[in-house]
């Protein structure tokens, strides 16, 4: 109920119009190859030696602790270098350094017939590492193995400000969208698949309804222009109205992202793996916004200088956009299969006043947290009380810090209350 | 080039505190233009007092403020400019009685500013109202605070406390003609403060701020809609219930106090349901204040009184909103429910007194230009 609660969401200018009409620009790949092994905070097991020759989908590295997640080449060469620097969560993660030599040789890659029934589309997407395309990178073929799923929704909401990459892959890539939207509906079991996307982007809805026309159970869901409507609990409240504890299947949802389900009907068709990605390359701080199309393990110092370097002296350069990205402090680090955007933005320093108590923040949490209230606990060292506050249930999504009126870093604060106690449990 | 680290979300809103303090600014001054233009026709002293209390005010909030930041060693242009004096300065004039002093209000706004924001630690921290707080004083501190070599007036809410409050149906009646009927109430185009008296005005300026996210639109309206619907229930049971209802939000500083008093974010709840129980509350102790100690100035007195269980409605209402919502609607319903029957029950207890018309005193009140 708004009136109690607030809206819990906003609207945002996308600044979309940046890059979604003009070309998308296809750069030589980068003669070095840096491939980082972290799979969010988890370390993969590198699979490939110094020396050692690699083609495309050669697989170099693979987590299987509780999931399995492939790693594989993008280019053919040889690994030059294995070498631990600062990831794009400043953390210092591995990089397999490979040394591109242009000949684009191929594995022996297996591909899948269209009438593969759901335990060989799960086995398949498991094998391919096709994993969420949105920007967290949790593996697709996880969420499949169920048989309680209802409504499968394919993501194509995009969210974030400045990025337009999902849906430039969409115009691209929609016969592969087709096919992989059809396969994913059935390996999902569900009875109704919702292709969600926001109202405003007409011409793609268009599309989508032209495509998906007469696919039994297959629908296109419009909705708000409303910030984070792409977030998985956002959208499953805003589609089916109900709310869960921990995962969309206590709903009776699963959720994929429209970029995921392109990488799983190219791979069904050409058996390559996520070896590249769109990159929407934007923000007011670099020459010529664009979205680029780059293999996995280019530099943001790469993919920015396609688009014309930086035009401030000082930027943030952000994995993602503006909102959820994660600010690096080298250009250096290297794009991953989950990334989706590279956003640079001029400095600027914030204005921050005092705490009005408005509680802005808190009418437009997506969770329903009550960040100022965190915050108060926060000063008062209150343990009992934060946990009580629920800090846990913080996305990050930063709409507090966003409306927050006086500038204040709330959604930091945040994180330093998440941290706080997780370290005291 | 540099690339400097921000940990996100690395935009924000164009909406600023500084922004909706401007956007009240703004809002004040139309209330504080309606009021000028009333006086503007009663003759030279009153138009020298609309001009002088507001200026008085605001420059004593100014000066204090400057003072404490370069007590503090502080910048004083950036201090002011992330702490708002004027805007408790121009609250305070507004809602003076017309022939306050000026050293009275300057005194008032000192002490507001003094005692009720800056020893708190200043702009965000403090518990009641500044402009409470100094509106307080004038009435009870200061017994030569109003200028009294001069006639006064009688206005609407003095005089209906005189008589306790409530009524007879013809009685009501004369007494609305003496003030020129419920319209020129609702107009305002009649003795009383500078700013508080033209309902009219502050409801248009109230939705315009509100539409502006200036003000949560839902204080004032559970606040005058607490009262009203009291006031129609023991107006009912007097045969006065629309005329007895529209009074009691008209009058007496009521929609003033609703929309630019209870609305401060410092010092209310900061959670929604909580400023809803708040504004109700805020409700009950006005009508309590004026029915049982038969005074006019209710409204201040509650806005205080209230103040000081933000705290503790802020600690009701704590955790997650997901998780609450079912008991925070039920809380507020309960809570509007309780505190109606409650006015109802003291409103029931007052007994009309005969009513003396007021027509005889040395200013005629009547509206002249609606
Ligand atoms: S942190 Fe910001 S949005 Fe939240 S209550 Fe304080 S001033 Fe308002
Ligand atoms: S960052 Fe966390 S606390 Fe802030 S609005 Fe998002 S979910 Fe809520």
């Amino acid at each position: 109920m708004p009136f109690l609660i607030g809206p819990m969401h906003q609207h945002i200018d996308g600044r979309k119009e940046l890059t979604a009409h003009n070309e998308i620009l296809r750069p030589e790949p980068a003669k070095e190859l840096r491939i980082a092994l972290n799979h969010g905070n988890t370390e993969a097991k590198c699979l490939v030696e110094v020396d050692q020759e690699v083609k495309i989908g050669t697989k170099i590295a693979e987590r299987s602790d509780f999931v399995y997640v492939p790693f594989f080449s993008p280019v053919s060469g040889k690994v030059v270098r294995i070498e631990k620097k600062p990831g794009v969560n400043l953390r210092p993660v591995t990089y397999v350094v490979i040394e591109n030599d242009h000949q684009e040789r191929t594995e022996e890659l297996s591909t899948l017939s269209e009438d593969a029934n759901k335990e060989e589309i799960i086995a398949f997407l498991k094998e391919k590492g096709i994993i969420g395309c949105g920007g967290a990178g949790f593996p697709t073929y996880f969420k499949y193995q169920t048989d309680k799923c209802e409504t499968l929704l394919i993501n194509a909401v995009e969210c974030e400000p400045f990025i337009t990459s999902d849906a430039r892959m969409i115009e691209e890539h929609i016969d592969y969208l087709k096919l992989g939207v059809r396969m994913l509906f059935r390996a999902s079991g569900a009875k109704v698949c919702r292709i969600c996307i926001k109202e405003n982007k007409e011409e793609l809805i268009r599309l989508l309804e032209e495509t998906f026309h007469g696919e039994q159970g297959i629908e296109i869901t419009r909705l708000k222009d409303l910030y984070p409507m792409g977030w998985e609990r956002t959208l499953v409240y805003e589609v089916l109205h109900k709310r869960y504890e921990k995962l969309p299947i206590e709903a009776g949802a699963i959720i994929s992202n429209a970029t995921t389900a392109i990488y799983f009907g190219r791979a069904m068709k050409t058996g390559l793996p996520i070896d590249q990605k769109l990159i929407t390359v934007s923000g007011d701080a670099v020459k010529e916004p664009h979205n680029v199309l780059a293999k996995v393990g280019t530099s943001f110092h790469d993919l920015i200088e396609a688009c014309g370097g930086y035009t401030a002296d000082q930027v943030k350069v952000l994995a993602g956009g503006p909102m959820m990205g994660s600010s690096v402090n080298k250009d250096e680090v290297t794009i991953s299969p989950s990334s989706n955007a590279v956003t640079v933005l001029k400095y600027e320093k914030d204005d921050e006043i005092a705490c009005l108590r408005c509680g802005t923040c808190a009418d437009h949490c997506p969770s329903g947290l009550r960040p100022v209230n965190i915050m108060q606990a926060m000063k008062a060292n209150d343990l009992t009380r934060i946990k009580l506050l629920k800090v846990s249930d913080c996305i990050e999504c930063g709409l507090c810090s966003y409306n927050c009126p006086s500038k204040i870093a709330v959604t930091e604060n945040m994180r330093r209350a998440k941290r706080l106690t997780a370290l005291r449990k | 080039m540099e690339i400097k680290y921000n940990p996100g979300p690395n935009i924000r809103s164009k909406r600023s505190t500084k922004q909706i303090m401007l956007y009240l600014t703004c809002g004040l001054l139309v209330v504080y233009v309606f009021g000028l233009q009333y006086y503007l026709r009663q003759g030279s002293f009153f138009l020298k007092q609309a001009i002088l209390l507001p200026l008085a005010s605001v420059i004593t909030a100014v000066v204090t403020e400057c003072l404490y930041a370069l007590f503090l060693k502080k910048n004083v242009v950036s201090y002011l400019r992330s702490s708002f004096p004027w805007v408790t300065g121009l609250i305070l004039a507004l809602c003076v009685p017309i022939n306050t002093s000026i050293h009275a209000i300057v005194m008032a706004c000192f002490v507001g500013i003094f005692f009720g924001k800056l020893v708190f630690g200043g702009f965000g921290q403090n518990i009641f109202n500044p402009a409470g707080v100094g509106r307080a004083i004038v009435l009870t501190a200061f017994t030569g605070a109003r200028i009294v070599d001069v006639v006064t007036a009688a206005t609407p809410t003095t005089t209906f406390a005189n008589h306790g409050w409530i009524l007879s149906p013809q009685d009501m009646q004369i007494f609305l003609n003496d003030f020129g009927g419920l319209k020129n109430l609702f107009v305002g185009n009649y003795f009383g403060a500078l700013g508080e008296t033209s309902t009219l005005a502050i409801l248009v300026v109230a939705v315009v701020l509100s539409l502006l996210e200036v003000i949560d639109w839902y204080i004032p309206v559970f606040y005058l809609g607490t009262l009203f619907v009291s006031a129609l229930i023991i107006g009912a049971f007097n045969g006065i219930a629309l005329q007895y209802a529209l009074f009691m939000i008209f009058t007496g500083g009521a929609a003033f106090g609703g929309v630019f008093m209870l609305t401060d974010p410092v010092t209310n709840p900061n959670t929604r349901a909580g400023k809803m129980v708040f504004a109700i509350l805020a409700a009950f102790l006005t009508a309590l204040i004026r029915f049982k100690a038969s005074l006019p100035e209710g409204v201040v007195f509650s806005i205080l009184l209230v103040n000081i269980l933000t705290p503790a409605i802020e600690k009701y209402f704590d955790g997650k909103s997901t998780d609450r919502e079912q008991k925070d609607a039920w809380s507020v319903i309960a809570v509007a429910v309780v505190c109606i029957i409650g006015i109802v029950l003291i409103g029931l207890s007052l007994e009309p007194k005969a009513y003396a018309s007021v027509m005889n005193t040395a200013i005629t009140l009547r509206g002249t230009w609606w």
